[in-house]
């Protein structure tokens, strides 16, 4: 774990910061608000575009240069390089003090909030980690593209570059790690950054420590469980999320001490932003951009701007993009995956339930009252945000919940409001300090209901978990027998998923699998003649990289999946997702297997899985 | 003057002291509605013993495995008292009146859920019909205990043959330590069954209430991955019931305090040749 969180530290934040000191530096003296934003995004991108520039014009010019020594010798390069040229720069710009506090409070908050997640749960609950891992397993093998379809066929749809696993590879380039313990790490330093960033928002806009306080303990404390999963979840579109509020909150520090920040880091923060979720990072940067010309032209805007009418035009286009917006048919994108992230109002109010309970709908009213009533420009713009972000994800169309993501930092600073404004009517100490005590109670029994409700069909083996140590076992035999050779594992969506990243062993789509080779699956299953099912096997085949010999998994898993309708054997939202052992049932078939010498060979077993080489 | 002044600032403390209280009720108002919106899954509080999971339902408790939808029930519908005479009377029949506490109360539900989460150790359900009745799960790793408190309405202190039960499927293999089979005939299974473990079964067919001597039964199903075993104490019999598809575990009990109160203890194994160890 140690190593784990060590790597992390200074290869996927420490190295980018330095990287990025030393560029900005090297071009412009102007000191600005939280620097150490800037010198993050300007370090990755300029990390990434280095990536971009060995992969396309030096490794075709050396084809003999293994792309992992390349790799970690440019890495190693540019680590000494930032470490030495970052000692040579003055040091006025490194001012830690004030964030020392909120760092503490953050890391200590999401250590004690963590834990409390992963009760029982010992492997990382997030699903999404299996399928980023197989492409940073592709990258460190190699295959690196800007387009994460051009390495692996788990990713058929290029919702985000190759940045964010770039970052992660970065981290996993020099020492083999324990991937298990690396991924609670990669996510608790993540989560601490949520934490951070819930506090320094709300401390910006309001200037209020105790406000700072309550949105970050919020930011912490709620776990927004259903499509967006900001805080426990390290993903494409969170890192996004967390590095979208750190500019934002830069470009308000600026707004409020009258600096203006040069457009060159605007554009910067842009492409940042862009380059690691296109939809995410789009809409963080239109929210950016406009705050950004907002403020540098406000006064233009106080002229010119009749504001009544612009809020009375925007209400009624809220209203009937929410009302009509029903009636687009947009389900097909992504592979008809679109439609299983297509909610209705109903359900989207169960989703709030399930996160917040009744919160938002006790404390976002006062909040927005307060901001009324005081009006402060920065939080009545804070406000038009919230409502605006809010009134997309109202929308019924397709994965809007995903851009709750950016919208739960502002939320929060709006419900801290809201209790901050009831709670500086008690003045008496005892019962001020009772209800602090009563409000981290309750928090903490809604986040603890939201774990229950969220894993409760992830029970195996007394804990809650989508992986199990007999499928780490599988792998890891995979690994040692098979790593270096061409062969191709067939199995369920949700096997391939797990022993995928793993094993290092390619599968045709991890979970995404085609749904060609889902319904050749399926024949499988309405099968008993070993020799068909063999064939069957070797219809299956990845897109990107030639086949070899077929490795068929048969789960617990696989089972529970075939034994499924139809249309959840044909959908991409639907997985087993918490492990499964063996039946006497489904050792019925196994033994059939082994039966058939000449077309399957048995070459590992345990309860939950049994693998097979398989032959035409 | 002295007087008017003292007026005065008695009536700040009392309106600072109002409005606190008034503040202070309002946000513990709010923060406690706010915990009465969050969402509970229908098998909560779930506690897990083995592979296997012990959860409260409408009529009991019922053990099963997540994903698998094959369930062994523990319940008064089924439990029975032994009068003298043989024939047998339900705890809790459908067609009378009662109440119980599943799903009975939202905030109860909520409560359950987090203490469940934080100690997963123990689930209990209670039934207040004729008979007050409650049934508490524990579970130790693959252990676990069903305990089952009555308090009768009437004749409370005489001693009482009582029989706790647990339900099983057409499909079970039912067999005890000698390998006597009891249920699940179907030839292939069994064929199979034996191959897989090398545990050899005789089929067992006659008596609708088999007494099983050795007071240890074990229960497989071709479609769960792992043996539950029944162990019954020596003051207890056990007895398996083809007819109403039961295990059985009959005891004599005396009341104490006016609640008559049994057990009975289980363990889940991964297979039946690691439940044969038992």
């Amino acid at each position: 774990m140690i190593l784990s969180l060590i790597s992390i530290i200074i290869m996927t934040y420490t190295l980018p910061l330095l990287m990025g000191r030393l560029i900005i530096k090297l071009f412009s003296k102007n000191t600005i608000s939280y620097p150490f934003v800037s010198y993050f995004v300007t370090g990755v991108l300029f990390l990434y575009v280095i990536l971009l520039i060995l992969n396309s014009a030096i490794f075709p010019l050396f084809p003999n240069v293994v792309f992992i020594d390349a790799f970690k010798g440019v890495l190693s390069l540019l680590i000494s390089v930032a470490i030495v040229g970052n000692f040579f720069l003055p040091k006025k710009d490194l001012n830690f003090k004030k964030y020392l506090f909120p760092a503490f409070f953050s890391s200590f908050l999401a250590i004690g909030i963590y834990f409390l997640w992963q009760l029982h749960s010992p492997f990382s609950l997030n699903w999404d980690i299996y399928e980023h891992q197989t492409l940073i397993n592709n990258i460190l093998a190699g295959r690196f593209s800007f387009f994460s379809s051009q390495i692996s066929d788990t990713f058929g749809f290029n919702s985000y570059p190759t940045l964010f696993h770039s970052l992660i590879a970065a981290s996993q380039a020099f020492i083999p790690l324990n991937l298990t313990n690396y991924w609670h790490m990669a996510s608790l330093i993540h989560f601490s950054l949520v934490i951070f960033a819930s506090y320094l928002l709300a401390k910006e806009i309001t200037g209020n420590k105790k406000i700072a306080l309550i949105s970050g303990f919020l930011g912490g404390i709620i776990f927004d469980s259903t499509v967006s999963f900001t805080s426990f979840f390290l993903l494409p579109q969170t890192f996004t999320a967390v590095f979208f509020i750190f500019l934002f909150i830069q470009l308000l520090s600026s707004i409020k001490d009258k600096k203006t920040l040069p457009f060159s880091l605007i554009i910067i923060g842009g492409i940042f932003l862009i380059l690691n979720h296109y939809l995410i990072g789009a809409v963080a940067f239109a929210i950016y951009l406009l705050t950004y010309l907002c403020f540098r032209y406000r006064n233009l805007i106080h002229l010119k701007v009749n504001k009544k009418i612009i809020i009375a035009i925007f209400s009624l286009l809220a209203i009937l993009a929410v009302a009509f917006s029903s009636k687009l048919q947009l389900n097909f994108l992504n592979r008809g995956e679109a439609q299983f992230f297509n909610y209705s109002l109903s359900e989207k109010f169960n989703f709030m339930r399930q996160s917040y309970g009744f919160l938002i709908l006790a404390f976002l009213p006062i909040g927005i009252f307060s901001i009324l009533k005081k009006r402060k420009e920065l939080e009545i713009f804070t406000l038009f945000i919230t409502l605006s972000i809010l009134t997309v994800i109202l929308l019924q169309i397709p994965y809007v919940l995903k851009f709750y993501t950016l919208g739960r930092f502002f939320v929060h600073v709006l419900i801290a409001i809201g209790i901050y404004t009831l709670l500086k009517q008690v003045k008496n100490t005892i019962l001020y300090y009772l209800a602090i005590i009563s409000l981290v109670s309750i928090l903490t029994g809604i986040l603890i209901s939201n774990s229950v409700y969220w894993k409760y069909y992830l029970s195996y083996n007394g804990t809650f978990a989508s992986l199990s140590n007999n499928e780490l076992q599988a792998a890891s035999f995979l690994k040692n027998q098979y790593q270096g050779e061409n062969v191709l594992l067939v199995s369920d969506p949700s096997t391939q998923n797990i022993l995928e990243p793993f094993s290092l062993i390619n599968t045709q789509g991890g979970a995404y699998m085609s749904s060609y080779s889902r319904s050749i699956l399926d024949e499988i299953s309405k099968t008993n003649d070993t020799a068909e099912i063999a064939n069957k096997i070797y219809k299956i085949n990845d897109s990107l990289i030639p086949e070899g010999t077929r490795l068929f998994a048969v789960s617990g898993r696989y089972f529970l999946w075939q034994s499924s309708s139809e249309n959840d054997k044909k959908s991409i939202s639907y997985n087993i997702w918490s492990p499964a052992d063996l039946t006497l049932e489904d050792n019925m078939l196994i033994d059939k297997l082994k039966s058939d010498t000449s077309h399957f060979s048995l070459v590992f077993s345990n309860p939950s899985i049994a693998i097979f080489e398989v032959n035409k | 003057m002295k007087n008017k002044i003292s007026e005065e600032e008695i009536k700040n403390i009392v309106r600072t002291f109002v409005s606190n209280v008034f503040f202070f009720g309002v946000f513990i108002f709010l923060i406690i509605v706010s915990l009465y919106g969050v969402l509970i899954p229908h098998n909560s509080p779930a506690i897990s013993a083995g592979n296997m999971q012990i959860t409260p339902y409408k009529y009991g408790l019922y053990l099963d495995q997540n994903q698998r939808k094959i369930f062994y029930n523990f319940s008064p519908l089924n439990d029975f008292i032994l009068n003298n005479d043989n024939s047998r009377n339900n705890l809790l029949t459908t067609r009378e009146n009662y109440k119980s506490s599943f799903e009975s109360s939202y905030w109860k539900g909520i409560i359950d859920s987090i203490k469940g989460y934080l100690n997963p150790k123990s689930t209990s359900i209670y039934f207040n019909g004729k008979e007050q009745i409650m049934y508490t799960a524990t579970t130790q790793g693959n252990k676990f205990t069903i305990t089952r408190d009555v308090a009768f309405s009437s004749n409370n202190n005489s001693q009482k043959t009582l029989s706790m039960t647990m339900s099983f499927n057409g499909d079970d293999f039912v067999y005890d330590k000698s390998g006597n089979l009891y249920n699940g005939f179907l030839i292939s299974n069994v064929e199979q069954f034996e191959k897989s473990y090398g545990i050899s079964l005789n089929p067992s067919l006659g008596d609708l209430l088999i007494p099983i001597k050795d007071n240890v039964i074990f229960i497989s199903n071709p479609n769960v991955a792992g043996t539950i075993a029944i162990k019954a104490k020596a003051n207890q019999q056990l007895f398996v019931n083809i007819n109403t598809k039961l295990i059985e575990i009959q005891e004599k009990i005396s009341s104490k305090n006016g609640v008559y109160e049994t057990s009975l203890n289980g363990e889940i194994f991964q297979n039946p040749k690691e439940a044969l160890s038992l």
